[in-house]
């Protein structure tokens, strides 16, 4: 058992400082015994002035025998408790309790007569609470937290030598040796040690530089809250700071090494690996669970689940209600999707909140997976908690390749996505999109990672209507009317034309508008529109967001889908994006619900798998002759369903398992290939 | 047990930004972060021991340490009346929280017991015969103040604190 193990080497560890440390105060005569005060300093520490006000340094220094038992109890209390621990093999939490307590008063009464110096015995009284316990849960959590500690050592020194500005004066070191090293200076100038110090007091440059490197050492050790992929060479360069400062500064700062098990062991690592390999831990600990994050693109979320519940164990979704609501039309999220638990977020929940909840569920239930279906907000704080978690595979559905390479440095935000995103880049390895032709970009961008191309949702021929050949012939303009995204002033340019010149006897044709035209430009347009409409033309428009069983039924009635797309657009950051190349839009999702085919710019790249039903356009009178056709030749118009209709066969879910299991990081049998999440694609079975 | 590893490290933290008093285990660790200017002169307490001037480098670092650290401790326990100033603040403090009695109560275990100038010399004198492993006959403690220059020190001045 590796917390057997773990729990032995912290006592092997922890006790052969211990006492490696209170030999040293034997050796150097600082044991209370040997130094039998006779008065107690302030040394301006609020706990150590309430154990001065208990009375106890002054009654000590007036009955000199309790130095001598301060000091056996020093080196006899642990004895109970290893025994306790070899005989049992466990720890007793009132023998813990004591020895916690006796140390810290000893630590501080130390403090109080000789002046120690707690900070590198702050960890001997932290991990000495890891003897409390019996709980391998509380047993790492202590771990996790003296690993924590000990990093917080290093990196708060850095950050203080920059934020009092000293690491900004030039002369710093210079000065802090000749402060450090004053009294060999002055008795023993002609020693070597004294050589060296001196030419590096009259070199502040040279000295500068070696204050330089000791406050990157620190700094250094900000990127274990991060991850613990370099704790060994953190634990490295403890051991090369320590070494530093005796021969810099003459400091034995030795006893503050202790901290190194913590980065010595890597009990969570261990767990998970174990676990994901079905180790010895039980049918629980082999599951594989994916944990899905959405919040605004819920339309892209069923193929996903679809595919979650065929090769995962537990799927959990945490996603905003109102994308829960209108996850799938007319059914029931729950019956449809009977193995998966949602978190539904109210929608004005704020994103921090909802993310570190998600974070707090992900760790709390030891997820294998967890699949970003979005990622628009926080990306900085995105980055660093899935550093936090670098044994779990993370997948992410990129809607935006361009935005995600590039850098802005226009607000504070900016500055922050900017810095996220090459953290992101490093941690995510591997991609979902919605079209091949983005997979292929992507690749070209960033070709270590694995990409794959799954639709947003599968065709299912039961869930689209069949059409009467009853008139109307229905025309849906899906999407809200933006005008940054699509151009609505084509299509009325186009009707308008059209209904001046419509002969009498043309079928009647409606349009609908799917999607909020609530705003002052779909305002314009929808009076525009209107203004045509007759007996021939009628126009449905909606206001707000359109619910999806609505949404999902008017796609259903339509003869022809029609997206005005306007091919280059900016991103949600402004950066050039171009549809079907470097974003997707909703149309991709939306065919899959209708068998009509639909009305595209000709420059947008077309999807293979979409060919059958995109008709591109470069004017309107190119193809206002098959448009005239489609509305007036029922047969024609069926013959073209019916070859969408076989086109679609292919977007089932067993037909994209294969790229599923791709983007998990999973072999064809749903088992981890034993990649390291962590590491570059590259290096992974291709 | 997350909940208290949270509370830890925020206490932690808002007694590291707001510079308070330290209240272990919540500690600062600046390790040499403020911003030092050079001094016009070295101060060190300068020992001899039955006329043989001591030098660190006979020494462990610890050992010299402590041999140090009491003369400085012990100078600044005279030069502030035996912590009177803290008292002081400690005092007002409870006042203020309306526990100024229990002040009086714990006044005498925080004041050290009077007669240390005498006292000290010759417990200065014991810890040193230990650490030297004979006995001491006589004791000069000096502070003398060093002007550091690219030519070496120079001697400013000198004053005796502990002769016996």
């Amino acid at each position: 058992m590796n917390y057997s193990r773990d729990k032995n080497t912290l006592l092997t560890v922890y006790f052969l400082f211990y006492y490696g440390v209170f030999l040293s105060f034997f050796f150097n005569h600082r044991l209370l015994s040997q130094y039998q005060p006779v008065f107690f300093n302030y040394n301006r520490d609020l706990t150590e002035l309430s154990l001065i006000a208990t009375g106890l340094p002054r009654y000590m220094i007036g009955h000199p025998w309790t130095f001598w038992a301060a000091d056996a109890l020093l080196y006899l209390l642990p004895l109970p408790l290893l025994v306790r621990y070899i005989r049992k093999g466990a720890f007793s939490m009132s023998l813990g309790i004591v020895f916690s307590l006796f140390l810290a008063i000893y630590l501080l009464l130390a403090n109080i007569f000789w002046q120690c110096h707690l900070e590198p015995f702050i960890l001997y009284f932290l991990l000495s609470f890891l003897f409390l316990t019996n709980r391998e849960d509380r047993f790492y959590g202590l771990l996790r937290g003296a690993r924590l500690y000990f990093l917080y050592i290093f990196f708060s020194a850095a950050a203080w030598k920059i934020a009092r500005t000293a690491i900004f004066n030039g002369q710093e070191m210079s000065d802090l040796l000749l402060m450090q090293h004053s009294e060999l200076l002055i008795r023993d100038p002609g020693s070597f040690a004294a050589r060296v110090y001196a030419w590096l007091i009259d070199h502040p440059v040279v000295s500068w530089w070696l204050y330089f490197g000791a406050l990157t050492v620190e700094a250094s050790f900000i990127i274990g809250l991060f991850t613990r992929r370099y704790d060994r060479i953190l634990l490295a360069l403890a051991v090369l700071f320590v070494g530093a400062d005796l021969l810099v500064m003459r400091l034995p700062y030795w006893t503050v090494l202790l901290g190194g098990v913590t980065l010595w062991l890597r009990p969570v690592g261990k767990r998970s690996r174990e676990q994901r390999a079905g180790g010895q831990r039980g049918k629980k600990s082999a599951e594989k669970k994916i944990l899905l994050y959405e919040t605004t693109h819920h339309e892209n979320l069923p193929a996903l689940l679809d595919l979650s519940e065929a090769h995962f164990d537990k799927v959990t979704v945490f996603l905003k209600e109102l994308s829960y609501r209108n996850i799938c039309g007319r059914e029931d999220p729950v019956k449809r999707w009977s193995k998966t638990v949602f978190h539904p977020i109210p929608d004005d929940y704020p994103n921090r909140r909802f993310l570190l909840k998600v974070f707090s569920f992900l760790k709390k239930n030891e997820h294998s997976h967890f699949h970003l279906a979005t990622l628009d907000n926080n990306l900085l704080l995105f980055s660093l908690m899935l550093y936090r978690i670098p044994l779990v595979h993370v997948s992410l559905t990129l809607h935006e390749i361009n935005e995600y390479f590039a850098g802005h440095a226009k607000s504070f935000r900016d500055l922050t996505e900017s810095i996220a995103k090459p953290l992101l880049r490093r941690r995510i390895r591997h991609y979902h999109f919605f079209l091949p032709a983005m997979v292929e970009h992507f690749q070209q961008k960033m070709p270590g990672a694995r990409a794959v191309f799954i639709p947003s949702r599968f065709y299912r021929q039961d869930r689209v209507p069949e059409r009467t050949e009853a008139s109307p012939f229905v025309i849906v303009i899906p999407g809200s009317v933006d005008p940054g995204r699509r151009d609505y002033e084509a299509v009325a340019g186009f009707f308008s034309h059209y209904c001046s010149h419509a002969a009498p006897s043309s079928p009647v044709i409606e349009l609908v508008i799917l999607g909020n035209s609530d705003t002052p430009y779909g305002a314009g347009i929808r009076s525009r529109l209107q203004q045509l409409g007759s007996a021939s033309f009628r126009v449905s428009f909606y206001t707000g967001y359109v619910p999806e069983t609505l949404y999902e039924q008017r796609l259903g009635e339509a003869d022809l889908v029609w997206s005005p797309l306007k091919v280059y657009k900016k991103s949600i950051r402004h950066s050039p994006e171009t549809y079907g190349l470097s974003t997707a839009s909703g149309l991709t999702a939306d065919l899959l619900l209708t068998s009509a085919p639909a009305l595209v710019p000709s420059d947008l790249i077309i999807p293979e798998p979409f060919r059958a039903a995109l008709i591109p356009y470069r004017s309107m009178e190119e193809w206002q002759d098959r448009f005239v056709r489609l509305i007036s030749d029922p047969d024609y118009r069926l013959a073209v369903r019916e070859k969408i209709r076989a086109s679609y066969g292919l977007f089932t879910k067993e037909h994209f398992a294969p790229s599923f299991l791709a983007l998990m990081g999973l072999d064809e049998k749903g088992k981890e290939g034993g990649i390291d999440p962590g590491k570059p694609v590259s290096d992974e079975r291709q | 047990m997350r909940r208290l590893l949270i509370g830890f490290f925020v206490i932690q933290l808002l007694i590291d930004l707001s510079h308070s008093l330290p209240l272990f285990p919540f500690i600062h660790y600046a390790m040499y972060s403020e911003r030092v200017a050079r001094p016009d002169s070295l101060a060190v307490f300068e020992i001899v021991a039955d006329g043989v001037p001591l030098r660190s480098a006979d020494f462990r670092i610890y050992e010299w340490d402590v041999l140090q650290n009491a003369l400085v401790a012990y100078e600044k326990q005279v030069n502030t009346t035996d912590f009177a100033f803290d008292r002081e603040k400690m005092s007002e403090g409870l006042q203020r929280v309306g526990a100024g009695a229990l002040y009086k109560t714990l006044e005498i275990n925080l004041t050290n017991a009077e007669g240390l100038a005498s006292r000290f010399p010759l417990w200065y004198k014991t810890y040193l015969s230990g650490l030297l492993g004979h006995s001491i006959k006589t004791l000069e403690v000096d502070k003398a103040w060093y002007r550091y220059g690219s030519g070496g020190v120079r001697l400013l001045r000198k004053e005796t604190r502990i002769k016996t």
